[in-house]
C-alpha cells in the first residue's frame, strides 16, 4: 500500500512544476520547437527523399550526422569564399525530439538553430522516426537523432518547398536578436560623485 | 499585504518572469558581469514562493552554474560529445561537455546512463500498468525514486523493524491472550463451565 501512496505523491509533485515561466512571451520557450502541419506526410517525405536516398547512395547528399558534427557545422560561419560566391545556403535539420534522445542533448539545438548564420529549417520528426535514421547512418557513427542536410544542387527543390511550407518557421525570439536589440550601454563620462565635482568649483 | 489568492498568484508570476527575463537580456547587451547576481536573485524568488522549476532550467543546461549566464550555443557556449570512461562501471559512456566561454567553466552531463535508467523506468511502469500492482513489480520502481522518497521509506522500514522486535511481539501476544480471556469470560458457555 505504501508504494502506491508514494507513486501518487510522486505524480502530485510532478504536477506542481511551475510552467508559466516557459510561456512568457519574451523567452517563449514553450514554442522552441516549430509546429509541423501534416506530420505523417512530412515524415513520409523525409523518409522517401532523404533517408532511403542516403541508404542507397550515401554520398549523394551533403549531410552531417550526430551531435558533434551538426553543432560544429551550425556554429561555424560560412567560409568567406562561400559568402562571395553565394548567399549562406539553407540547411535542413531533422531532429527526432520525441524519441528517447537525452533532453540535455536537445536543449540547446533550437537556440543554436536561431543563432546560426545559416538559415536553418528545423524539422521535428514524429515519434519512432529514429529507426529510419538508424538504417541510413554509417555504422561507426552515432546519429543522436539528428540529421543535417545542406541544400545544394543535388537536393530536390520540390521537396524543400513542401517541407518549408508545412513547418512553422522558428519564431524569432527577442532575446536572441543581438544586433537588433535597442538596449545598449552607453559609455558615460559624467563623474559618479557629483558632489565632489561641485565642491571643487 | 492583503492579497487574495489570484492576486498573489499574478504577482508571483510577474515577479518571477521579470527576474527570468532580466537574465535573458544580459547577453544581448553584452553585460554579463552581474549574471550570477541576477540568477541568485531569481533562484531566491523561486525559493521564497516555493515554486518547483522545470528540470530543464535547474539541471545546468540553461544557465551556467559558475557565472550564471544564459547559455546560448555558439555565442557563449561550446558543446561537444566526448567519450569518457566512467569510474564506477568501467564502461565507456558518452558525455556531453558544456564549456562556458564566459568563465571557462566545464560542465559534464553523462547521458547514456540516464537514458538507460529512464528506459527501465518506462518499462517498469508499463509492466505495472499491464500486470496490475503485484509487489515485485513495484520494488524496482521504488529504487529509482528520489532522495526524499528514500528517506521516508527508510523511516517506514525503521517503524516496521520496531514493530517486529521481540519484546513488541511478546507484548502483542500477551495483549491477544488477555483479550481472549476477557471475551471468553463474557461467553455463556464459559460461564457455565466455570461454574
Amino acid at each position: 500500500m505504501s508504494s502506491l501512496k508514494q507513486l501518487q505523491r510522486k505524480s502530485a509533485i510532478k504536477k506542481q512544476v511551475y510552467k508559466p515561466i516557459l510561456d512568457n512571451p519574451y523567452t517563449d520557450e514553450a514554442h522552441n520547437w516549430p509546429y509541423v502541419q501534416e506530420q505523417s506526410l512530412i515524415a513520409e517525405l523525409v523518409r522517401s527523399h532523404v533517408t532511403t536516398v542516403l541508404q542507397q547512395a550515401p554520398d549523394s547528399l551533403d549531410v552531417r550526422f550526430g551531435f558533434n558534427d551538426v553543432v560544429k557545422f551550425l556554429q561555424g560561419s560560412p567560409s568567406k569564399d562561400d559568402l562571395v560566391a553565394s548567399p549562406p545556403s539553407r540547411v535542413f535539420l531533422f531532429v527526432c525530439n520525441r524519441d528517447s534522445i537525452p533532453s540535455v542533448l536537445l536543449a540547446q539545438i533550437p537556440i543554436l538553430a536561431r543563432v546560426s548564420r545559416y538559415e536553418v529549417v528545423l524539422v521535428p520528426l514524429p515519434r519512432g522516426f529514429i529507426s529510419h535514421l538508424d538504417e541510413c547512418c554509417p555504422a561507426n557513427q552515432y546519429h543522436d537523432g539528428m540529421l543535417l542536410v545542406v541544400e545544394n544542387s543535388n537536393f530536390d527543390i520540390q521537396f524543400a518547398s513542401q517541407v518549408v511550407k508545412r513547418v512553422g518557421h522558428v519564431t524569432p525570439q527577442p532575446w536572441l536578436k543581438f544586433n537588433e536589440s535597442r538596449i545598449a550601454v552607453i559609455a558615460s563620462e559624467v563623474s559618479l560623485n557629483s558632489k565632489s565635482a561641485k565642491s571643487s568649483k | 499585504m492583503s492579497l487574495n489568492r489570484s492576486q498573489r498568484e499574478k504577482f508571483v508570476a510577474t515577479h518571477i518572469t521579470h527576474k527570468y527575463n532580466l537574465l535573458h537580456i544580459l547577453p544581448g547587451i553584452e553585460q554579463t558581469q552581474l549574471a550570477g547576481l541576477y540568477l541568485k536573485s531569481f533562484y531566491n524568488g523561486v525559493k521564497r514562493n516555493q515554486l518547483c522549476l522545470p528540470e530543464s532550467i535547474t539541471n545546468g543546461t540553461k544557465f551556467c552554474e559558475q557565472c550564471g549566464v544564459v547559455h546560448i550555443a555558439g555565442v557563449n557556449l561550446e558543446m561537444q560529445v566526448v567519450k569518457r570512461e566512467t569510474k564506477t562501471s568501467g564502461k565507456s559512456g558518452r558525455t556531453l561537455q558544456y564549456k562556458c566561454t564566459q568563465c571557462s567553466a566545464i560542465k559534464e552531463f553523462v547521458f547514456e546512463a540516464a537514458e538507460v535508467s529512464r528506459d527501465e523506468l518506462q518499462k517498469s511502469t508499463k509492466e505495472l500498468v499491464s500486470e496490475g500492482t503485484s509487489a515485485g513489480k513495484i520494488k524496482p520502481l521504488m529504487e529509482n525514486e528520489s532522495k526524499v522518497k528514500k528517506q521516508s521509506s527508510a523511516k517506514n522500514r525503521a517503524k516496521k523493524r520496531k514493530m517486529n522486535s521481540l519484546s513488541n511481539m511478546l507484548n502483542k501476544k500477551k495483549e491477544a491472550d488477555a483479550s481472549k480471556k476477557r471475551s471468553l469470560s463474557l461467553n455463556l458457555n464459559d460461564f457455565l463451565q466455570k461454574s
